[in-house]
């Protein structure tokens, strides 16, 4: 076994070689790889990014001890930036039709003479549930303070402990079913403001293009150059270390823009370094893997760089609409929720945010984990079957 | 088909080869031997498959069909290989495409970039201009001198007079022939076999078969 993985890994190392020693040289491949996506994350700062508003609405009134705990809740949805709610004395007849039809994100009913009391009505989920309110309402309160408190923390021990209760808030709210703190990670303290998260996510968007875009013209290029047969005339050079070699150029260098991307988001949004990072590393090192995979799997199907470039556009364009960057998958058709699992990004992206939030790994980092392999297995699949179609045509 | 020098160590030999590109059948070899010291010129007319034998000589394109056997100590040894078109990065200096090739076969940069083949080509001067804006017979040239970087045994060139006056393909020609001594296989495309000075065997490839023709010009 070993004098066959021997030459492979000498060839797999010397192609790794070949085209970092060609990115390296000169400024030009240093400046589209390296600088602009980070100057790109630097720009999303000045963006003034106002986040529309999570519309409450809250019906009758409470009734006895509970009034105090009404007034808590009324308290502190009004230091939430991104909250804005209405009352009313009476509930709707039809408090689902409002949810639905009035543009609602929340309806509370805090009426006293029905037989359910204190209960939520949430038009986050496809169908709306109902919850108790007294049980969500501690909850919620902690949720705010965390939230609330996220905008001074900067001590690391600080941050840590606010680490600690987001995810315990995280666990309680996600016990009341479909309200989950998926949901309320929507909520974001003033002083962070939304451009923090469009930063998160555009830190994101760039890790699971730039492979994509790296890959994508690597075996074309090489083709179209008659480079390919060059490489495969050398000893010990094959398809296979062509490919591995490749695959771990592109990887490594998305790893070292990605640690760029995490000072620029530290330094710039002040977003520190949270616990969980190896954790986190993997589950973006499998969305890499993934992107690259599929990025070489185009490079060996098209057949000249125009087609290229068209497709890393058409990929730039799906990563952006399908995949919940720009706007929710939640109220999506079955088929736009379908396609967007053909993506790294719907993946890792919610996750990613919730970590830069202080969220803890829950059961969504396990489906994204399990997601994310199953894409590396498909796409790499797709990869060694276009390889062995692409060396036909040498 | 067999070669007619039995007697020389074999170093590569093909076995009931064929060739498809999109099902169309390309090249059909029943038998075919190189053997050491062979100085193959291979010709035949454009779209006969002359290009298509010569990369699967080096193992550089797969086959459909049959086998194909190098020997040890062979496969371990620099294939020098020259494309009939390109070969080296556009976008790179002539100096950093040699020693690209040279990292590509695990050689350390050559320490003198000016070899006396570049100077009596010409190309000397232009080691620091981009590969893609050299004239057509200077990129030929550069490509050639990137296969001889490597201290080829064995030689591979397609069509390596296309586009190259009559001058340089003299002196590309004098060129390789220096080097026939210590190269164990030489392989030429050509259209016709007079542009492959020095080959003991002329082989004509009509219709995707072999026809070995009498007497080489050695």
């Amino acid at each position: 076994m070993n004098h066959r993985l021997g030459p492979w890994l000498k060839g797999t190392w010397r192609i790794f070689r070949q085209d970092l020693i060609q990115l390296l040289d000169g400024f030009h491949g240093l400046v589209l790889v390296f600088i602009l996506p980070t100057l790109l994350l630097g720009l999303v700062g000045q963006l003034s990014v106002q986040a529309p508003p999570f519309q409450i609405r809250i019906s009758g009134t409470p009734a006895g001890d509970e009034r105090e705990v009404y007034d808590e809740l009324i308290a502190l949805l009004g230091d939430i930036s991104t909250v804005e709610f209405h009352t009313r004395e009476q509930l709707a007849l039809d408090p689902l039709s409002e949810l639905k039809d009035g543009g609602l994100d929340l309806l509370i009913n805090l009426e006293g003479d029905r037989p359910r009391e204190w209960v939520l009505y949430t038009a986050a989920n496809s169908r709306p549930t109902l919850a108790s309110v007294r049980q969500l309402a501690s909850g919620l309160e902690r949720a705010m303070r965390v939230i609330e408190a996220w905008a001074d923390a900067r001590d690391p021990e600080e941050v840590e402990d606010l680490a600690d209760e987001t995810l315990r808030w995280g666990t309680e709210l996600g016990a009341l079913g479909s309200f989950t703190p998926r949901q309320l990670l929507a909520y974001y303290p003033a002083a962070l403001d939304r451009t923090t998260d469009l930063a998160a996510g555009t830190l994101v968007l760039i890790i699971c293009f730039l492979p994509f875009v790296l890959a994508a013209p690597a075996f074309i290029r090489e083709r179209e150059a008659h480079t390919l047969e060059v490489m495969l005339a050398a000893p010990g050079i094959g398809g296979r270390a062509v490919l591995a070699g490749k695959w771990l150029f592109v990887v490594a260098v998305t790893v070292v823009e990605l640690l760029l991307l995490m000072v620029v988001v530290q330094s710039v949004y002040g977003i520190q370094i949270k616990p969980g990072f190896l954790g986190m590393m993997g589950l973006i090192l499998p969305a890499i893997l993934a992107t690259t995979l599929l990025g070489l799997a185009v490079s060996m199907l098209v057949r000249t760089q125009a087609q290229v470039g068209m497709a890393s556009a058409l990929y730039f364009l799906a990563l952006t609409l399908l995949t919940g960057f720009l706007l929710p998958l939640d109220a999506s058709s079955v088929l736009i929720r379908g396609l967007s699992q053909l993506f790294p990004l719907t993946a890792v992206m919610p996750v990613f945010k919730a970590w830069t939030f202080g969220a803890g790994p829950g059961s969504a980092y396990v489906s994204a984990l399990g997601l994310l392999l199953a894409q590396c297995l498909v796409y790499g699949t797709v990869a060694f079957g276009a390889l062995r179609y692409a060396m036909r045509r040498v | 088909m067999s070669t007619a020098r039995g007697s020389a160590r074999e170093l590569i030999r093909l076995t009931g080869v064929k060739k498809r590109y999109g099902g169309q059948l390309i090249l059909s070899i029943p038998e075919f031997i190189v053997s050491q010291g062979d100085r193959i010129a291979l010709v035949g007319s454009n779209g006969s498959g002359k290009s298509t034998l010569l990369r699967i000589l080096g193992g550089i394109a797969p086959i459909q069909e049959g086998e194909i056997w190098w020997a040890d100590d062979l496969q371990q040894e620099a294939l020098g290989y020259v494309p009939q078109g390109g070969g080296l990065y556009g976008e790179l200096s002539v100096r950093d495409n040699l020693d690209l090739r040279r990292r590509l076969y695990g050689l350390p940069p050559a320490e003198q970039a000016h070899t006396p083949f570049m100077a009596g080509l010409g190309l000397a001067p232009l080691l620091e201009k981009p590969f893609s804006e050299l004239s057509g017979g200077f990129q030929r040239v550069a490509v050639l001198a990137s296969a001889l970087g490597v201290n080829p045994t064995w030689l591979f060139l397609d069509e390596p007079f296309a586009g190259v006056d009559e001058a340089k393909a003299e002196a590309v020609s004098r060129a390789v022939q220096r080097l026939t001594d210590r190269l164990r296989i030489l392989v030429v495309t050509a259209q016709v076999e007079d542009a492959v000075p020095g080959a003991n065997r002329v082989v004509e490839i009509v219709d995707g078969r072999l026809h070995e023709r009498a007497g080489g010009g050695a």
